[in-house]
């Protein structure tokens, strides 16, 4: 059944790879929200091999909350920099630069 | 013991909505293949005998979080224009990292050797009131469980990126 | 509830209410806040007497009383007060102290536009103070520790519109945060191996564990206690810790934050007695006598008046982490402890509390009246300023160690202990504490000879209209004064039968202290407590310390302030042919023993290195992929050509860098033996800044793929050396 784990390994990693490759910031959004289901996934895929598989649920449902507050700051985000430049486009934001 | 190939059927289009996700160019076509990668994911949940969260994952991520990009996507129209070109000119870092982290993992995963044959689906467990209870401990016994205080944080969270959220994208008033 | 957890209460709460309604309504009301700040001081200083006198008259702790805070499946978190002689002797200082430098500051921040946001900020700092003092668990004090660091970090820099000062104040906050992350780490090891932080059954989970770990915890505790309380080699905050005001420094940096670290040590004490080895114990103490030495070094040469203070406490700190340090065991299954070093690092704790808070008063007055802090600029002030200038000398005779005053028992104390340690512990490193110590005793009373002559004494040098302040300046010195003279009468060995009894402060502090918290309860797990509640064990101890010692330290101080006249009064002439004679000597410690620049050297080049290589690659990868096919090519030119350019080369440029680095260091140090100033670390910080930008790319994508690449690095790690 490990081939869940191969699944949830592949989710993850697209995530990571439209995160470091996307030029729109709600598209990297998306990403990171593959991401947080490739994790999900591994989850459960463990959880009926552990002792107490109501853990791994909880802690799953913990995750999708966060992704929720993560999804909610990060589009308010987006929108206040469109607001304020016109742009989402990632790479155009340089406020980091020295 | 379930069996195996309808886990590795449906993971299939899991992999390829998701791939789509991060490929397709049109933004549109993209948040569409995130939605079905979702669902087919919610059917992968309801396999492993995850009913609760596979309904929690389609009210939530199809039904919720897919809507709130799709707005922020009309929202967010380029003013500049369409882009041409959806990704960007480091590109090939990304592709080097992501696919290093794949094999690292993946390598991680063969060694470690899980035994994951037996999959029962302990309804027992999974049911919603076994997470009810993890969560919040058994009703009447008083006794708080460990997760009680993650549980308050994540309320707390949730209601603190709500109002976060709504301060940082009103509209300023003097840039009406 | 009882009478005592009241009373904390109010204690706690009155400044803290001080803070809320200062800092409420602070802008409208500049000219009361003051008003509000010191009473409620006033108030807390009055209740912590009233407790002090309960726990005299009790004779024991009271038990802690906790609240539970929160909890968590099996772990429950308290929230609690440990009163017990320990704490409210810390309270009456930290009280004390804090009163009279809100007094102390009517006068001197008088007119300032942000004195509102000054008295709220020291109401705030207090209470953090007396938190951590009060606190009963570990995580409770850590949260107040934080707090206290917050403020220290805030009132640093309260004039930030100042390049330097807010310079300071970051420095001051990274620095201690080193410390605090290990301090974190060592609570996070106590809480995994005994499962709770209540300070009397910290090591109820140590028995099974191995001696490295009983080693490196109580070190990662004590690293907390390195960065708080300014110690070598983490001490380079405190002297940039002087750009903010003096009140500030008198309370903060000279009295009680800096003393927490001290405080901390002391609290924990049995995880350090937990090492049967014996180690940690030794480092601590080793630790602490190199500070001491070094920072009397280092004051010997200084010219701005507050930073020969700084360095005095920094000394006088590293005597108190030395006396903890003095603490040891003997033998091995049954071990009874030596207490004596602990008792004499919180005495002096105490007495420098009140003296160095007078010495940076007393020196906040001159700096007040003569818009100066260099020495070379003062001179015959005592005229002038007679109150100012006489207990300015009261308190330097105490720093001193001369005599009768307040320093010379504890210093002496501290001494004794480290001296009983190499005598009945057999350890020799605590010959060489003695040695440095004793080093440190002989410079202390010249470099205040030398201060306290160049300010007060001889001609003036510059003209000034310098005059004494209002009695809200005055009083402040007076009482400090008294105290300086004479609280280190409740210490004092007095001799009798075949050896020395036991003073009060000892019976007070050791006794009640030891049986009531740590020893009763960690008695389960590592026999501690077997011999020491026994009254007549911690005594014995008393008569260890070596007579010829004590009067050898006598000598010793009579020595230094005879030099220090010598030097800078009978032979003015002298002072030249020493720093002659001994010129690189002196341009070692005007360099301050060039720690400052030891730590860029460790910490930030390295940083400065991945900068420039990172920087190089990144505009590699850009130039590649818009080159598109040719990419690779480029990449692979650009590869052949870095190896060529950096390895070749930069053999051959190596021992060339080593040789020009070495000439640019010398010719450094020489201009600022020219100018006789020295305040590189500004320019070095500035410039290191200047440098490390570089890596900021500003490019969103970049910042994430060196995160995921950091991933695959530490999985390839795990997987290399793991698997």
């Amino acid at each position: 059944m490990s081939v869940l784990l191969y699944v949830g390994a592949a989710l993850f990693c697209i995530g990571v790879l439209g995160a470091l490759m996307l030029r729109n910031g709600v598209r990297i959004l998306m990403c990171i929200e593959l991401m947080l289901n490739g994790a999900n996934l591994t989850f459960l895929a463990t959880a009926n091999s552990t002792p107490e598989p109501g853990v791994a649920q909880t802690m799953v449902v913990f995750a999708i909350a966060v992704a929720a507050a993560e999804t909610i700051v990060g589009l308010a985000a987006i929108v206040a920099m469109y607001r304020s430049k016109g742009w989402v486009t990632i790479e155009k934001f340089n406020l980091l630069k020295w | 013991m379930t069996e195996l190939w309808p886990i590795i059927l449906i993971s299939v289009p899991v992999i390829v909505f998701a791939l789509l996700t991060v490929t397709l160019r049109n933004i549109m076509h993209a948040i569409l293949s995130l939605i079905l990668c979702l669902l087919s994911l919610a059917l992968v949940y309801v396999l492993v005998g995850a009913d609760f969260i596979a309904a929690a994952q389609v009210a939530i991520y199809v039904g919720a979080i897919s809507i709130l990009i799709l707005f922020a996507i009309m929202f967010t129209r380029d003013k500049e224009g369409k882009q041409l070109v959806h990704i960007h000119r480091q590109y090939p870092i990304g592709i080097v990292v992501a696919l290093c982290l794949l094999v690292m993992v993946s390598f991680f995963i063969y060694k470690s050797d899980v035994d994951l044959t037996t999959l029962e689906t302990n309804h027992g467990y999974n049911s919603v009131e076994g997470i009810g209870k993890t969560m919040y401990g058994i009703p009447g016994s008083g006794k708080p469980t460990e997760y009680s205080i993650p549980v308050e944080m994540a309320s707390f969270m949730l209601l603190a990126a709500l109002v976060g959220g709504v301060e940082m994208a009103k509209k300023k008033e003097d840039e009406v | 509830m009882e009478p005592h957890i009241i009373l904390t209460f109010l204690i706690l709460g009155l400044p803290l209410l001080g803070f809320v309604t200062i800092g409420l309504c602070g802008k409208i009301a500049k000219k009361w806040a003051q008003y509000v700040g010191t009473a409620t001081i006033g108030v807390s200083l009055i209740l912590s007497f009233i407790l002090l006198f309960m726990v005299i008259s009790r004779n024991a702790a009271y038990p802690v009383t906790s609240f539970t805070w929160f909890e968590t499946g099996k772990y429950v978190l308290n929230f609690g007060f440990q009163i017990d002689s320990l704490a409210v002797i810390m309270l009456v200082v930290v009280s004390t102290v804090s009163f009279l430098v809100h007094l102390f500051s009517m006068d001197y921040m008088k007119g300032d536009p942000g004195i509102a946001r000054f008295y709220a900020e020291l109401q705030l700092f207090t209470v953090a103070m007396l938190g951590v003092v009060t606190a009963s668990n570990l995580l409770q004090m850590f949260a107040f520790w934080e707090l206290v660091g917050l403020c220290s970090y805030l009132l640093i820099g309260f004039w930030f519109h100042k390049r330097s000062v807010f310079q300071a104040a970051k420095k001051a906050f990274f620095v201690t945060k080193v410390g605090d992350v290990f301090l974190f780490l060592g609570i996070f090891a106590i809480f995994y191996f005994s499962g709770t932080l209540d300070f009397g059954s910290l090591t109820s989970g140590f028995k099974a564990l191995s001696e490295t770990i009983l080693i490196v915890i109580p070190l990662c505790i004590f690293m907390g206690a390195v960065g708080k309380s300014a110690q070598f080699p983490l001490h380079v905050w405190l002297p940039n810790a002087m750009e903010g005001p003096t009140p500030v420094s008198a309370l903060i940096h000279a009295a009680t934050m800096v003393a927490a670290g001290i405080y901390l040590v002391a609290r924990t004490i049995p995880v350090f007695i937990a090492d049967t080895t014996g180690i940690a114990l030794t480092v601590v103490m080793m630790v602490g006598a190199v500070t001491a030495f070094m920072g009397a070094t280092i004051a010997t040469v200084q010219d701005d008046i507050k930073k020969v203070l700084a360095y005095s406490t920094i000394s006088q700190l590293g005597y108190m982490v030395m006396g903890l340090g003095a603490v040891y065991a003997i033998g091995g299954n049954h071990p009874s402890y030596a207490m004596f070093g602990f008792v004499a690092a919180l005495f002096h704790l105490m007495t420098h509390a009140f003296f160095k808070g007078l010495l940076f008063l007393g020196s906040g007055s001159v700096i007040h009246a003569t818009h100066t802090q260099n020495m070379h600029e003062m001179g015959g002030l005592i005229k002038k300023m007679p109150i100012t200038g006489w207990t300015f000398v009261i308190g330097s005779l105490a720093l001193a160690g001369f005599p009768l005053f307040a320093g010379f028992w504890s210093k002496d104390a501290i001494i004794g202990a480290v001296w009983s340690n190499f005598a009945h512990g057999h350890n020799t490193w605590a010959l060489v504490a003695v040695v440095l110590a004793l080093l440190g005793a002989f410079l202390t009373p010249y470099y205040m000879t030398r201060c306290v002559w160049l300010t007060f004494f001889g001609k003036p040098r510059k003209e000034n209209h310098a005059h004494e302040g209002s009695w809200k300046t005055t009083l402040p010195l007076v009482w400090l004064a008294v105290l300086a003279a004479g609280v280190g009468f409740v210490g004092i060995p007095f001799w009798g039968g075949d050896g020395l009894i036991p003073n009060f402060f000892q019976s007070f502090l050791g006794n009640a202290y030891f049986k009531a918290t740590h020893f009763i309860s960690g008695n389960a797990t590592l026999n501690i407590g077997t011999t020491l509640t026994d009254p007549s064990h911690g005594y014995e101890t008393w008569s260890q310390t070596n007579p010829t010692l004590f009067f050898g330290a006598i000598i010793i101080v009579f020595a230094g302030i005879l030099t220090g006249l010598i030097v800078y009064v009978w032979r003015p002439k002298l002072k030249v042919r020493l720093i002659n004679g001994l010129r690189p000597i002196y341009i070692f410690l005007k360099n301050k023993w060039y720690i400052d620049e030891a730590w860029t050297f460790v910490a930030v080049k390295p940083f400065l290195w991945v900068a420039e290589f990172s920087s190089k690659f990144d505009a590699k990868v850009i130039d590649g992929a818009v080159n598109g096919v040719s990419w690779l090519t480029v990449k692979f030119a650009g590869v052949v050509h870095w190896f060529d350019s950096h390895i070749v080369d930069g053999a051959v440029n190596g021992v060339g860098w080593l040789g020009v680095k070495l000439s640019t260091i010398t010719k450094w140090f020489d201009e600022n033996v020219v100018d006789g100033l020295v305040n590189g670390t500004a320019t070095v910080f500035g410039e290191t800044g200047k440098q490390t930008r570089k890596i900021q790319t500003g490019y969103l994508p970049n910042y994430a793929a060196v995160m995921f690449a950091s991933v695959v690095v530490i999985l390839l790690i795990v997987a290399i050396f793991a698997l």
